[in-house]
């Protein structure tokens, strides 16, 4: 019974995709989008059934669906693995998951291709589903490829947009590069295990020489830095918010790009035995959060500042699973999942009230027009930021102490700072978009509007969850949540050595730090408006680099995009000139040596042979003047002949008498 | 009635050649139906022979035997293995879909669908014959059908034919030389017994013809294939190298590595290629001449499952690419344009095209979902321990693939629609999108229950690369264990030590006079 609970859990996403993918023209929009968001939430009932044995009984369990190949060699099961991290998991994807569904009905409500949407956003609960719970290597890999086919397809859903489609493109490829490095890890690990299970991989990971360990270790790595948009590939996810919102949200915030994180976590135990990788997966973490934060300070897009910004968080996460801290990565996982599907959320709440406008220079003042999804985006800002007690103090602030407390100085030196720009970043988004003196364009702002109730409720439940999401945690390292997970990500260095004043000073760090970039962004943006400015016109190449995301996407293009075209037009010359010339070679060098052959047919064979002719005809119309039939002509002849003749036979006569005595 | 199975397979599309004859041209529909019927019966046939494979037991299945000539040993002898029959499936498959694929061809309706009946026979004879003289007869008589078919209802019809000459002379070559070897009898079963006792001494000049294979695959078939929508060429080819692969196991072993560089450069070069080309059947065509490179990759390994993992892409790749070749001639009728940059959004007016061609491509580079993904996953794992390096160059071909393909598929569907194209019609008839459908199907449907079809691919790959690498698989404990034992251990003191290839063929003449 249990089992085939498990089993329903992705089975009821899939059947919707089937029954709309097949049958979503026939009936009308109301029917496709119950069966999308009915259901999730049956999945998401079953998440709370398995979490709730899980909780009862304890004990990891496998289920196997159903074996996909099998021969000898090669085993490769449709298997589950129930255990704590995955029961969280669950719980995140399908209770955020369900959460976006209901409020994609009211705002996808009128668009084009409405069905489609929720077909694609069910196949994507389908994938995330199986990487989650899949039990080895190939279900988590057909999750994880599931994932970034969905994502391509929802970022270029308005199809008709150029850059939808090429940021989906992009998005895609740059997901492959990534991708490339995973198939290569489950090589690896086929190669030094013989299976693909992680039960039974786990269980003998200890005879991998750390060599190999480190270079199974990158290998996912590299999969996880394309997925989760970490340096260097994280290019892609800023371009993918072209996609609708609740994609944005459900996607490219609180799922598809954590997958990352769990898949290290996942993995934790071929992790511990190589520092080399746990320090590259912590310096690329703690990099990419100050970095991202960087470029979030000066964007002006409304979802890409939070796009970047969830750039940034994810980093936080890698950070955490790069020092080891890995129940504290899926805390952060987790509580980012509630503020930052929020964040999106509410950030498309202003869009759809605003009628499409992205740009917050565009914005300012919305706070009294539209309250409610002010006090949720306050919400949520407060939540990142991390000022205690909501959700994203607790989880930031323990991968940040776990830093500290470990000895690694430089990355919560960078974490310190990321947070304070991520504070400064976010408030400032804040004030330019809800408060100051309305900067909305006259047509539209008669247009405002607050968004419908089924828009508003997952809102409310989301800022809910923003604010308390965090107790679980409570207290530090050795909360509820860190029990429940302690089974998975046993035998790390977990437990710190930290004393309960060193705790509480680096929460009041943590806080002033926060409170801080709070502070800049009032002085700014509210206090001073036009300060920024100044500051951006005092520096204007800094501000240009900013801006310009650092000019990373024109790199890549130069350095990667344009070779392999040149390349790939050198090889067409190749073809064209070399190949080709080889084939019109041998056809040119058949053709002349065949008119050679004609020359010689033509001068000297028929050349002989008209000479020989020639000959013949000059010879006859010399000769033909004797038959001129003429008698006198004839008579002379005769004459002249018998005259020649008796001339002979005398001759012959003489010369007969030697002849006769021979013959005698 | 199932002993004859392959009779009905090959001869089917033959019948329904020769039934078109008495059909006159005017009364197109009747002329279209009796295609479909016979290509219908062929592929229903070619479905039940495939089921009715019995993987648990290896060698040759429903077998047929008619005496030809008894004075030069010629024997009509079908048969198929683990290995032919997915290709022969697959043909069927292709059969079907390609009539209906070709339903609006209008000019010669009845003269076409007789060359395509035909060649579809002689495709689908070349992978069931076990007699070389039958193998290199239905290959040639492909030939004749694919030049007429180019050359009147193609495009670009001198380039192919300037190709494909030289091509089928070198062929007409190498099988004399076969030939020659087997002059007491060319039954297929003795042949390999006898080309296997003198392997040792045409090693050098097997090399050179496997060399041949490998570049005329890189240059020659590109084109038949870019030309010809409906049927792979490149696959027929392979089927030549599987024969090598039987007839030549120690020649086998040693040239692979020269095979596995081969095929790094056909992975690259037509991936590269189609990454430049703007003409969506170029893209295609070279994208095809690139997967090719993968099937060879596993082939190469000598290895048990990335050869099967071979065969499923060889199938997979039917599939997928006769999809994708479907799909851009249905484009190019619609839109008189294979030029990439000047076609665009026709997602608007074709969205199940578009939608399919989606599946197309995600099948072609290998995503879940589609059988493909196992091939591929099962060649990259399978070589990984021997050729490492390609096995990495051939990842980065994967991310090349799709970014050609993704290129391609921006170019055709998405973005602002030119007002040109507005008359173009959506695949909306049932004639229209079964094929299509029926692809897909076999795509997908493999992917979820592989277990079958690994099961007969391994069952014809077992034997043979047991044979090649005297490895016994794992697999092979508790079903025709003693079969390949046998074999391999028969073998083993012949090629176990450093023999030069003289002293092998000297061993194995004394061992036959024995």
């Amino acid at each position: 019974m249990s089992d085939l609970i498990v089993i329903l859990i992705p089975l009821f996403p899939l059947l919707a995709v089937i029954a709309n993918g097949l049958l979503g023209r026939r009936y009308a929009h109301d029917m496709a989008h119950r069966l999308a968001w009915g259901s999730v939430g049956l999945s998401f009932l079953c998440a709370i059934t398995v979490f709730v044995d899980q909780l009862r009984f304890g004990v990891a369990r496998e289920v196997v669906a159903y074996s996909w190949i099998f021969g000898g060699d090669l085993t490769i099961n449709l298997a589950f693995l129930i255990d704590p991290l995955t029961c969280i998991m669950l719980l995140v994807v399908t209770g955020v998951g369900f959460l976006i569904h209901v409020y994609s009905v009211g705002y996808m409500h009128g668009e084009e291709g409405f069905t489609r949407f929720f077909t694609y956003m069910n196949l994507f609960m389908v994938s995330m589903l199986l990487l989650v719970m899949g039990n080895n290597y190939v279900v988590l890999f057909i999750g994880w490829e599931g994932v970034g086919l969905c994502s391509y397809l929802l970022i270029g859903y308005y199809y008709d947009r150029v850059s939808a489609a090429k940021a989906a493109t992009k998005a895609f490829v740059v997901n492959r590069i990534g991708d490339a490095g995973f198939l290569l890890a489950i090589f690896l690990v086929f190669v030094n295990f013989r299976t693909l299970d992680y039960t039974q991989l786990f269980a003998q990971a200890g005879k991998l020489s750390p060599e190999m360990a480190t270079a199974i270790a990158l290998c996912l790595l590299v999969g996880a830095v394309g997925k989760s948009a970490q340096i260097p590939l994280y290019t892609w996810l800023p371009d993918a918010m072209e996609g609708p919102t609740p994609v944005s949200a459900l996607i490219h915030a609180a799922t598809m790009v954590t997958a990352g994180v769990y898949m290290i976590v996942r993995n934790h135990v071929i992790y511990d035995l190589s520092p080399v990788a746990m320090t590259t997966v912590a310096v690329i973490g703690g990099g990419t959060a100050l970095f991202a934060a960087t470029i979030g300070l000066v964007q002006t897009d409304i979802k890409r500042v939070l796009a970047y910004s969830t750039v940034s968080q994810l980093g936080y996460m890698f950070l955490g699973c790069g020092i080891g801290a890995y129940t504290a990565a899926i805390f952060h996982l987790m509580t980012h999942a509630f503020f930052k599907a929020l964040l999106f959320l509410t950030a498309g709440s202003v869009i759809h009230a605003l009628g499409g406008e992205q740009d917050i220079r565009k914005m300012g003042g919305l706070k009294s027009k539209i309250p409610t999804t002010h006090a949720v985006f306050f919400i949520g800002t407060l939540a990142i930021a991390g000022i205690p007690p909501l959700a994203g103090f607790w989880s930031k602030d323990e991968i940040m102490a776990h830093a500290f407390v470990h000895h690694h100085y430089v990355l919560y030196a960078m974490a310190a700072v990321g947070a304070f720009l991520t504070a400064f970043y976010m408030f400032r988004l804040t004030y330019l978009t809800f408060y100051g003196p309305s900067r909305v364009a006259h047509h539209t702002a008669e247009h405002i509007h607050e968004s419908p109730m089924i828009m508003l409720g997952p809102l409310l439940v989301l800022a809910g969850l923003s604010v308390v999401g965090g107790f679980p945690g409570v207290p530090p390292e050795s909360g509820w949540f860190h029990h429940f997970l302690h089974s998975v990500t046993v035998g790390t260095a977990e437990a710190g050595h930290a004393t309960l004043s060193l705790i509480l000073g680096l929460m009041g760090v943590a806080t002033v730090i926060a409170l801080s970039g709070w502070s800049l962004a009032h002085y700014l943006y509210s206090v001073k408006p036009g300060t920024a400015d100044q500051w951006a016109a005092r520096a204007p190449k800094v501000y240009a680099t900013l801006l310009n995301k650092y000019y990373v996407d024109e790199f890549y293009d130069l350095l990667i995009v344009e070779p392999t075209k040149k390349l790939g037009k050198a090889w067409d010359w190749f073809d064209q000139t070399i190949l080709d010339g080889v084939v019109r070679g041998i056809g040119t060098g058949t053709h002349l040596s065949s008119s050679i052959v004609v020359w010689i047919e033509n001068h000297v064979i028929y050349g002989g042979l008209n000479a020989v002719g020639y000959a013949n005809h000059l010879a006859a119309r010399t000769w033909r003047k004797l038959q001129s039939g003429m008698v006198h002509h004839y008579a002379a002849l005769i004459i002249a002949g018998l005259f020649i003749l008796v001339h002979i036979v005398l001759l012959l006569w003489r010369g007969s008498i030697g002849l006769g005595v021979a013959l005698k | 009635m199932l002993d004859s199975i392959l009779l009905i397979i090959l001869f089917s599309p033959f019948l329904g050649a020769v039934a078109l004859m008495f059909v006159p041209n005017r009364q197109a529909l009747r002329v279209r139906l009796t295609a479909a019927i016979s290509a219908g019966v062929c592929c229903s046939a070619s479905w039940i022979m495939f089921l009715a494979f019995d993987p648990a037991k290896s060698g040759y299945q429903f077998v047929q035997k008619f005496e030809w000539s008894k004075e030069l040993g010629i024997a009509f002898y079908l048969g198929v293995d683990g290995i032919g029959a997915p290709l022969v499936l697959a043909s069927g498959i292709l059969l079907f879909a390609g009539i209906f694929i070709s339903w609006h061809i209008k000019d010669r309706t009845k003269e076409f669908y007789i060359f395509l009946l035909i060649l579809a026979a002689a495709t689908i004879g070349v992978f069931m014959s076990l007699d070389l003289f039958f193998l290199y007869f239905f290959y040639e008589m492909s030939v004749i059908p694919m030049y007429l078919l180019l050359g009147v209802w193609g495009s670009h019809t001198k380039k192919y034919l300037e190709m494909t000459d030289p091509d089928g002379l070198k062929k007409r070559d190498s099988v004399a030389f076969l030939f020659n070897f087997a002059s007491n009898s060319k039954e297929y079963a003795a042949m390999k017994l006898t080309l296997f006792l003198s392997a040792g001494a045409v090693l050098a000049l097997m090399g050179i013809l496997l060399i041949y294979k490998f570049s005329g695959l890189n240059t020659f078939d590109i084109v038949a294939l870019k030309e010809q929508a409906h049927f792979g060429q490149p696959l027929t080819t392979i089927i030549w190298l599987l024969i090598l692969y039987e007839i030549f196991p120690d020649a086998t072993r040693e040239l692979m590595p020269i095979a596995a560089i081969l095929c790094i450069f056909s992975i690259l070069y037509g991936g590269l290629v189609a990454f430049y080309a703007r003409d969506t059947k170029y893209v295609i065509g070279y994208s095809s001449s690139s997967h090719m490179g993968y099937v060879f990759l596993g082939m190469a390994a000598l290895d048990y499952i990335s050869l099967t993992g071979a065969v499923m892409y060889m199938f997979a790749h039917a599939m997928a690419t006769g999809m994708l070749f479907a799909m851009a001639g249905w484009v190019y009728d619609q839109t008189h344009s294979r030029d990439i940059p000047s076609l665009g959004g026709l997602v608007n007016r074709m969205p199940f095209v578009s939608g399919c061609f989606i599946i197309a491509c995600m099948a072609s580079i290998g995503m879940p979902g589609t059988v493909n993904f196992w091939a591929e996953v099962m060649i990259l794992v399978g070589a990984w321990g021997r050729y490492p390096i390609q096995v990495l160059i051939a990842m980065v071909g994967i991310v090349l693939t799709m970014g050609y393909l993704f290129r391609m598929m921006r170019g055709l569907f998405y973005g602002p629609m030119e007002e040109q194209y507005s008359h173009a019609r959506d695949a909306v008839s049932m004639v229209d999108r079964f094929p299509l459908l029926l692809m897909i199907a076999c795509s997908v449907g493999f992917f979820l229950f592989p277990y079958y079809f690994y099961n007969v691919v391994r069952s014809g790959v077992d034997p043979l690369i047991a044979r090649i690498t005297q490895v016994v698989p794992l697999a092979a404990e508790g079903r025709e264990a003693s079969f390949v034992k046998r074999e391999a251990t028969s073998l083993t003191p012949s090629v176990s030590g450093n023999f030069t290839p003289v002293s092998r063929f000297t061993f194995h003449v004394s061992r036959e006079k024995e």
